[in-house]
Formats: structure tokens, sequence, C-alpha cells
């Protein structure tokens, strides 16, 4: 793996256009390696068009993309893992023949590629499937079959479109162990989630775009920093009637937890005083925003305090 | 790079032939071929004995007797010739040996020196016969004068060692084609494989509407009318009777009788009074009606000549037809005997053409089917990952080659272990073998080296094509639309397969040589020619520039097609994909971004 300072993956101005439709435009940012790299945005954002450009399915139309310090991702494709949103097996291979067939597509030979995926397989819990064939499996045992497949060659950048989609909550713990365990062993993840709780939960550095372009760009603390602070609040009751508080600005209520933020000079103990005796109050915290609040009021457009120009929602 | 090539054809590859398509694949062609030997035999077998009868007005009924006589008369040829034949094999056991012989007849070669010796024989029983001789050996020389035909010694010895045991034939004979048991009948129809005994049944005729009756029921196939003076009179000597002008649809003047589903009698004015009826769904089936026909002619022809006075070794001469003996021009003007192996020499390529284009449309259709199944699959984007989109175009296409290759090698190897196999299984099979020369073809150089570049050449030429088509399309069903125009040109060069064979260097195959779709399989049609050295090289330079160019273009087309979604691209779009340079994806916006 590259043991240069140089940024795990830099992109500088990337422009792409299908016809007159912009899909990217003049994007740029880098990782750094070992670093887990959230790209986060809405449908229809460019995700998955910077995606297959930085694995030179796409090639930009301008602006130019170093992948592991080479221009082109061609010539070290070995090296990178690609992960794609639609998640597709050969339905008659079997299991352990396919993960195999990724790992030799990516250099590997044939003999290491072969233990290296039934080793994986049965660290996964996939161990009785090695001789099934891939039409057997269930929808997200095919989706762990692919990640596998993905990782297999041990790649020192891992892209992951949408990885989390479609599983159910033990095996998101295990992609995000996953995940986790590759970062630490010095490699390079980049995914792209709608799910705010888990970019929060594992990413160093939050990358948000929206209609192609880039919104919003740092680690987890600067994105936040830059927001107003919020008010975390737990509670046993109804804080309905807040919604219409003239005080307040925006409020995230999730039934026994909510988070709120005041307009721009108001008191957090005013508030304060008018939950108490309204409901039972049992944590009351002055804390960063959320990274939901963060990415809804940047793409959502109606306060954007992050960039000059508004944008409107889809 | 090339090795990703290779990980993806042979994924390709080993996918491919652990399907059960592969296999039935390559045990088709042995089954096709045993089929194609065997069912029009076991359709003939099949065919239900036909149950006719005869209204005899003639006087006494001799017209039917000279019939019965002389339709024995060519099964009795045949059973001496088997007899003859099956002299080695001992002839105590006479239908056993007649069944070896029959094999022997059917796999023989020297047919048309066969066929002129039985005829000669066929006219001395046919004097013995009239003559009313005993048949002895020894009587058979003073009456080689007698016969209006040269025979030559040795020929004539051999018709004499057939007469030795035709007594005892004739008895055998006898008892089992005159026997009123139908299965007896049968059996010797069997050994003799003729049309007169074996097919047909007559079946006693009283009363033509009882015949009526019968035939509606479906007892009977149909019945003949022979008229009470079937030859009719003699035109006086200096008066030639009256030319009278042929009618196509009653066929040697005989008159013809539909009878509709009411059983209603169309009736033809009847010239002689000969008449067959038979039902409207009969009608397709004249088999019967021309064997009576032929037989028939000859009695009446055989009475008129006796009618005035002409003797029978000279009607006998009168009867005789002319016969070609076939040479070919060798080398140096040497006339040479035209053997069956060099007949099926010329048409063998017929065979390799039609080969070749199921080869190349089976190859191509798979490539198809799996790019489509890949993109729908959505596996085609992991793929793009690891290679790149030419790699993978190109790893699927010489996957499915060699796929293609194994099944014509197996093919090959079946044939071979035809030739060897079947002769110790069946005997006399390898007279058949050597004298159709099928062991030569199979293992001419020209055939099978043509064979294997014109499937590379036409699987190539194709596979770029179809897989450019699988590329845009998301589902077979869009595909069949745009696999139209190729399935025409592909169809072409079949229509063109007889009248290229029959013509090998002519303009029309000369002419679709330069055709690059159609040069494969125009080339190896013409193979039996052969095309000149020029031909083949002008043709195959030609060929591979257009393959070198449809995949350029099919590589263009893929490169962006497979990763599109949504509505299949219009041909403009495509077009402009085909100038596009390389990098730049001119993609709709509507079906630009997935995500």
């Amino acid at each position: 793996m590259s043991s240069t300072p140089e940024p795990a993956l830099a992109i500088d101005h990337v422009t792409k256009r299908f016809g007159s439709f912009t899909a990217v435009d003049s994007l740029s940012f880098s990782v750094q390696p070992g670093c887990i790299f959230g790209f986060l945005g809405p449908n229809g954002s460019g995700k998955t068009t910077t995606m297959r450009m930085i694995m030179s399915i796409f090639y930009p139309d301008e602006g130019s993309i170093l992948v592991l310090g080479h221009p082109r991702a061609e010539e070290i494709k070995d090296r990178l893992g690609y992960l794609p949103e639609e998640k597709g097996l050969y339905k008659k291979m079997k299991v352990g023949e396919i993960v195999t067939y990724f790992g030799t597509l990516k250099g590997m030979d044939t003999h290491t590629a072969k233990e290296r995926a039934s080793q994986l397989l049965r660290d996964y819990g996939l161990g009785d499937w090695i001789d099934k064939k891939c039409e057997t499996l269930s929808k997200g045992m095919g989706q762990k079959v692919q990640l596998l497949g993905t990782i297999v060659h041990e790649p020192d950048l891992v892209l992951l479109d949408e990885p989390f989609s479609g599983l159910d909550p033990i095996n998101m713990e295990v992609m995000r162990d996953t995940i986790l365990s590759m970062a630490k062993n010095g490699k390079t993840v980049i995914f792209s989630t709608h799910v705010m709780a888990q970019a929060e939960e594992i990413c160093d550095r939050i990358f948000l775009i929206y209609k192609g372009k880039k919104l919003l760009d740092g680690t987890l603390a600067e994105v936040k920093s830059g927001g107003p602070r919020a008010i975390q609040v737990d509670y046993e009751g109804d804080v309905g009637y807040l919604r219409n508080d003239p005080t307040i600005d925006r409020m995230n209520d999730s039934g026994q937890s909510a988070e709120i933020y005041l307009k721009d000079g108001e008191d957090a103990q005013d508030l304060l005083q008018k939950l108490v005796g309204k409901v039972k109050v049992r944590r009351f915290d002055l804390r960063e925003p959320s990274l939901h609040e963060v990415y809804v009021r940047a793409v959502g457009g109606d306060v954007d305090p992050f960039t000059a120009s508004s944008v409107e929602l889809r | 790079m090339a090795k990703k090539t290779y990980l993806i054809a042979r994924r390709e590859f080993i996918e491919n032939i652990r399907t059960k398509a592969f296999w039935i694949g390559i045990l088709m062609f042995p089954v096709i071929w045993v089929v194609a030997l065997t069912v029009p035999a076991l359709f003939k077998k099949a065919k239900s004995v036909r149950n006719y009868a005869v209204l005899d007005q003639s006087k006494d009924g001799w017209f039917m007797r000279a019939f019965e006589q002389r339709t024995r008369i060519p099964d009795l040829g045949r059973l001496f010739d088997r007899w003859q034949k099956a002299d080695h094999a001992g002839r105590a056991e006479l239908p056993q040996a007649l069944s070896e012989a029959r094999w022997q007849r059917v796999m023989s070669s020297d047919s048309d020196r066969r066929r002129q010796a039985l005829d000669q024989i066929r006219v001395l029983y046919e004097m013995l016969d009239t003559a009313g001789v005993e048949f002895n050996p020894e009587r058979l020389d003073g009456f080689r004068d007698q016969i209006p035909i040269p025979i030559a010694d040795e020929q004539f010895a051999a018709a004499k060692a057939v007469v030795q045991d035709l007594n005892d034939f004739k008895a055998w004979w006898q008892e089992r084609a005159e026997s009123k048991d139908k299965e007896v009948r049968q059996s010797v129809a069997d050994l003799v494989g003729d049309a007169g005994l074996g097919k047909y049944q007559r079946v006693e005729a009283s009363d033509e509407e009882w015949l009526k009756a019968d035939l509606a029921s479906g007892d009977l196939f149909a019945y003949f009318v022979v008229p009470s003076d079937p030859v009719g009179k003699a035109p006086e000597p200096d008066k030639p009777r009256p030319v009278k002008t042929p009618d196509p649809g009653k066929g040697d003047g005989k008159g013809e009788v539909g009878r509709d589903d009411g059983g209603k009698e169309v009736e033809a004015p009847d010239p002689n009074g000969f008449k067959y009826v038979t039902k409207k769904e009969n009608l397709a089936d004249r088999d019967l009606k021309d064997w009576f026909t032929r037989h028939g002619n000859r009695i009446v022809r055989k009475r008129r000549i006796e009618s005035i006075h002409l003797d029978s070794g000279r009607a006998s001469w009168i009867s005789q037809g002319i016969s070609f003996s076939e040479k070919r021009l060798g080398e140096g003007g040497k006339e040479e005997e035209v053997e069956r192996a060099d007949q099926v020499l010329q048409y063998a390529p017929i065979v390799f053409v039609y080969m070749l284009w199921i080869c190349v449309f089976t190859m191509a259709n798979i490539l198809l089917t799996n790019t489509i199944e890949e993109k729908s699959n959505k596996v085609i984007e992991v793929l793009l990952s690891s290679v790149s989109p030419l790699q993978l175009m190109r790893g699927k296409i010489l996957g499915l080659a060699a796929m293609g290759l194994t099944m014509v090698a197996c093919w090959a190897v079946f044939a071979w272990l035809g030739i060897k196999l079947v002769p110790m299984f069946i005997d006399g099979s390898a007279s058949v073998i050597a004298e159709f020369g099928i062991d030569k073809i199979l293992t001419n150089p020209r055939y099978l080296v043509s064979f294997l570049i014109y499937f590379l050449g036409g699987y190539l030429l194709y596979a770029s094509m179809l897989v450019g088509i699988g590329a845009v399309c998301n589902s077979l069903k869009e595909a069949q639309n745009l696999m139209q125009p190729v399935v025409l040109i592909l169809i072409i060069p079949l229509l063109a397969m007889f009248p290229i064979v029959q013509d090998p260097n002519g303009t029309l195959a000369k002419v679709l040589t330069y055709v690059p779709v159609f040069t494969p399989f125009v080339m190896m049609n013409r193979a039996a020619g052969p095309p000149t050295m020029l031909e083949y090289l002008i043709s195959t330079i030609l060929m591979i520039a257009t393959i070198w160019f449809a995949m350029w273009l099919a590589a263009k087309i893929f490169r962006i097609g497979i990763l599109m979604t949504g509505k299949r691209p219009k041909i403009r779009e495509i077009i402009g994909w085909m100038r596009a340079p390389v990098g730049s994806i001119p993609v709709r916006a509507a079906d630009g971004e997935t995500s």
C-alpha cells in the first residue's frame, strides 16, 4: 500500500456532463490514507457518477483524478475495491467460486484467492454456503458475498456505494466493523449512505454533494462546528406545544427526545423554563448539531448557512 | 491485461459448458444424424399396408393375372440377386441368408453394373416363365441365343448359377407370396423390401357399390377398375392413330376420380375405361396409383405388341430404355469411372455449411443472452471495476469461441468414432462408409480447415454484431427486435446453399464470396469447387478486415451501452456512440444518473 503522505484520492475540478445535464460540476476534494470518508448527498446528486469516475468506469470531461497517486485508476484497478449500489451476482456460480473469481480479476493467483475467499466466507458466517449457488442466497447474504468479493484482494482504497441499504441490524454491524477494521489496517474507505447516524458513527470525514456541487467538506467536528448549537432534550410527555413557539427555529422531535434549535439571540434557559412543569425533563444539554440536521439544513435550502447560493429541494 | 481477458474467457467457458444447453448441443449432432438416417426408413416401415381392390372386367381376368405375375418379377429379380450374394453365407436357411443379403444389397456399391445384370436376369426370367420352361440351368444354354441382348460369359455363368437354385427357390417363394396369410406375405415383402408386396395388399373385389362402402369406411385405400378391353384395338397400319393431346391433370390417360367427403363421385371422362377411385384425403399419396400404372402400362404394351404379332424378344428390345454410363474427365483427358463418393463429396459442403450455420448462430445467440443477463444482473459494474469494457467483451467472445470449438471438436470425435466403431457392430456398414467416402470427407483437410477457420470467422463477425445488440438492450425481448436484420442476413446463405453447391464457381457464388457477412458460409459452401487460391486470399483478407472493423464498432457500443439502463437507445444515438472518442460518454440526461 501507499506509504507516501500524498492523499489516497485527489479529485481536482472534475466535471462530468451527460448531454446537457451536468452530473458532477467542478468537484474537488481529497481523501487521506486510512480515512473513512462519508460521501453524502441526496439521490441524483452525482455520488455514483463520481464513484464511477474514480473507478475509471466513466471518464471526467474536465478536471483530473489522482487515485493512489495515479492519474488513471485503470493502472491500479487491482488495488481498488468497488461495491456498486446495484448489487448483483452470477446466479449459477457457487458462492466460493464467485468470491475467488472477483479476487483473481483483481490480480490474485487462483490458489491464494480461493483460500482467502473461503477464509472470509467462514469469518462472515457463510461457511456453509461456499458450495451453494448464488441464486440460493437471501438478499442480505448476497450483499455480504458481494462485499467479500470487493475486499477479498485487500484493496488499499475501497469505494462502497450504499453498503448499508437492505441490511438487517446484525449485518449492518458486520458491515460497520468491516469498514472500521479496514481503516484500522491503514486502508482508505469511501462510502455513500443516506443514513446519517451511520455516517456520524464511523466517518472521519464528511463530504456532502448536491446537484453535482460540493456543499460540505471536512471532519465531522468541522462540519458540525459551522452550524448552530443544538439543545438535546430527553423527556417524558409531549413537547408538541413548542412547535409554534416563536423563539424556536427548528425542532426535530422523535417522541422521547428532541433536538431543538433556537433562533439567534434566544436563551436556552428560557426554553428550559418553558419545559419544566409541562414535561418531565430527563436530560437537557447544549451540544453540536447532529449530522442529520447539518444535512437537512445544507440540502433543505430554507436556511442555508453554508453556501452563498440557495438551492432547491428536489 | 491479457490475463484478465483470459480470466473472463475462462469463466465464460466453464460456466457455459456446465449448462444443459451445451450438452444438448453436443449430443444433438449424433442424435440428428441417427434420426436423419433411421427415421425415413421407419416412416416407410410405419406406413400402413394399403388395401386396394381391382374390379377386373377383362376377359377371364387376364389382366390381373398378368399383373400379379408382372409385379412379382421385380421381387424375384431382387431375390435372385440376393440369393446369388448369399451364396457364401450358405443357402440352407434362406430367410436368414436373405436378411443378411439384404444388408449387402443396401450397402453394396457397384449399383450400375448390378442393375444391368439384374435387368438381364429379369429378361431371362420373363422368357423362361412365358415359355413355361422348367428352371434347368443345363437347358439355359440353349436359350442363350434367344436372348436379344448380349450377355457376357461370366454374367451368363452367374445367371446360370442362380437358375440352378431357382426350382427350390420358386417353390419357397410361391408358397409365401401367394399365401392368403397377410403376415406371411409381409414377411416375404420385408425380405424383399419391395413396394409391390410390402406396401400394397390386394383384397377381393366384388361389386363396385361394396367397394365404395369399404372406401368410405376406410377399409380400402383405393380401388381400380380395369375395363373389359384394356388393350383396345390396334389402328390400321396405314391409318395412324389420331394423336391425342396429353392431359397433364389426368396422367397416363387413365381416369382418376376423386370423392368428396359426402361420398359423391366426381367422374372424369375416361378414354380407356381405366378408373382409379379413392377418397379425397388419399389423393396426395400417389404411390399406389403410380405403381399400378407402371406395371399396367407394361402389360398393355406387351399385349399390344403381341396383338400385332411382334415376338417377345423384339418387344423387349423395343421396351429397352437407354442408360448412360457416367464418366468423369480425369487427369490428362482420361475418362474415369464416376464413383458414388465423388458425388457425395460434391454435396458434402452442404452438411458443413449447415453445421457451420448452426454453430455460429448458437454461439452468437448465447453471447447475446449472456450479455443481457450480465447487464440485468448488475454484475457488470463489479466487473468493470476490475476490467475494462474491452477486456470484458473480448473475454466473453473468446470464452464462447472456445466453447464453440469444444462443441465442434466433440462432433468431430463423434464422427470419427462413428466411422471406426459402427462397422464393428453393423455388418456391411463399412462398405457404405467407403462407398459414400464418408471417411474421406471427414478427413479432407480442405473441409476441416475451412470449417475451423470459417467457424471462427463467422462466429467473430456475428458475435460482434450480437454483443453490440446485447449491450444496448435491457431484455431479450428488446434484443429480438434488433436481431431481425441479423437473422435476415443469416437466412441468405441458407437459401443460397443448394444453388451454390450445384455451381460452386458460378456468378452467385463468386459475388457472395466477397460480401463479408456471407464469406464464411459461401466459401465453405464452395469447398467442393474449390475456389482459387486468390479467392481464398482476398475473401479472407476482406473477412478479417470486416471482423476487425465490426469488433471496433462493437467495442465502442459495448463500452457505453453496457452501463446504460432504461429505454433502449435509438439508432441515431448508437451511431453517435460509434463516433464518440474514447473516454467521453454521451449518455442521455434521463438515463445518465442512476443513483
